[in-house]
Order: structure tokens, then sequence, then C-alpha cells
């Protein structure tokens, strides 16, 4: 199962991408989906060591870290938002 | 009534002002605006522009949802809230909010919580291009040079 994944603003600089798209073999939980893209960028945990919280939406919405993912889901890591 | 949008285009504050007072012949009595700009000068280094960008379609719900929510408060009619994206450079409108209410305390209240509303739910992010390097803006303040 594929999911897509997209990084918006200071994390774009660490992780060096827009978006991407894991696989995974079953329907993960969104702590599977996390784990796995703090494994492909540890640079993640630099950003947070700077105090710089993440936070990771399913399809713009804050889930449990035992959401069970969905095909078509989009999971989105951000920092804090800052509109205005 | 209430607005939501995200947008790249100019805005006729005058219209928008004359629209809302049009209900004061339903027992409105106050609007209260808020307009958000560019600053020129930040920690004493020169700004030159802000950079937005917006997660779609969710800050348009979010931003839709919060005028939604306000305009059913008592007291308060029309909720209108215009955000704007991509590059804005100084002095240059970032953000309106109008709120029409019975009295300007119903206003005033909730503008304020708009403003605030909007600042920390909608995902909508924004980079400072100032003199001395590019500044990503975390929050409601916190900056990190761009790498």
């Amino acid at each position: 199962m594929k999911i897509r994944v997209l990084f918006f603003s200071v994390l774009r600089d660490y992780v060096k991408l827009r978006e991407m798209v894991l696989e995974f073999n079953d329907s993960p939980l969104l702590a599977d989906v996390i784990s796995k893209v703090y494994a492909l960028f540890p640079e993640l945990n630099e950003l947070e060591r700077r105090g710089i919280k993440i936070y990771a939406l399913v399809n713009g919405e804050a889930k449990p870290m035992n959401y069970i993912v969905k095909p078509g889901d989009e999971v989105a890591f951000i920092p804090p938002v800052s509109g205005g | 009534m209430y607005v939501g949008k995200i947008t790249r285009g100019d805005i006729d504050l005058n219209k928008l002002v004359e629209d809302i007072a049009k209900s004061a012949e339903e027992g409105i009595g106050a609007i209260a605006l808020f307009i958000g700009v560019v600053k020129g000068v930040v920690d004493g280094d020169k700004v030159f522009s802000l950079l937005y960008e917006e997660y779609e379609p969710y800050a348009t719900r979010k931003l839709e949802s919060i005028a939604s929510d306000l305009s059913s408060r008592k007291g308060v009619r029309d909720v209108l809230i215009y955000h704007w994206t991509g590059e804005r450079k100084v002095g240059e409108i970032t953000v309106v909010i109008a709120v029409s209410a019975v009295g300007r305390k119903e206003a005033i209240e909730t503008l304020a919580e708009a403003i605030e509303r909007v600042k920390k739910e909608v995902p909508i992010f924004k980079l400072e291009r100032r003199e001395s390097g590019d500044y990503w803006i975390i929050g409601d303040g916190t900056r990190v040079k761009r790498k």
C-alpha cells in the first residue's frame, strides 16, 4: 500500500523534498509512518532538538498515533503554523 | 454571512465595508476590521517580503470553519476572512478580517479571536526574506535561518 507524504516549511530544508510516496505491506498505523519518515530523515531529530515541534497530519487533521492509515490518505509533516 | 478565502488578488476594502454595512438596517451597529501588512524591519534587519504557502484544501476549509464558527456567536452577524498567499512585499496586505456585530464589544472581541485562530489553526507557512538571508517563521515568531 502506498502513502503520500508531504513536507512543509522548514522541514523541506531538512529532508530536501516536498513530497514522497512510502510503501507498506499492510495498512500502517500513523506511528509506523512517522517512524519510517524519521528513519529515512534523521535530520528531523535535529530540528526537534532545536525546539521546533513537528506534527504529522492525516488529510489535514491531527490523529492519534494508533490511527490506521488507509489507502488514499495523505500524511503531512508540518511545523507550527504561521498564518497572518 | 461568513467567508474564509485564500487569495492572490486585490480586495476593494471600501466595497467590503459598504457591503457589510448594509446589514445596519437589521440592527448591526459595529464593524471591526483588521488588516495585517508585511513589516519592513525585524530585529533591526531590513525585510524585503514574506513568501506564503498554504496547505490546500485544508487551509481554505479551516478559514471557512473559523469564519462560520465565529459568525454563529450571539450578537455577531458577518465574519469575513481573506488571507493572501504567494509573495507579499513590505507594506502589502497579508490578511483582512472583518466582523460585524450588534455593538463594538462583540465586534472587537470576535475580531481578536479570529486573528488568533487564523494565526494558530490554519495550515499556512511563511518565509521571511531579509537582507541577512531567508528565515522560516515558525509558529508566532520563532525564526529559523534557511539552510
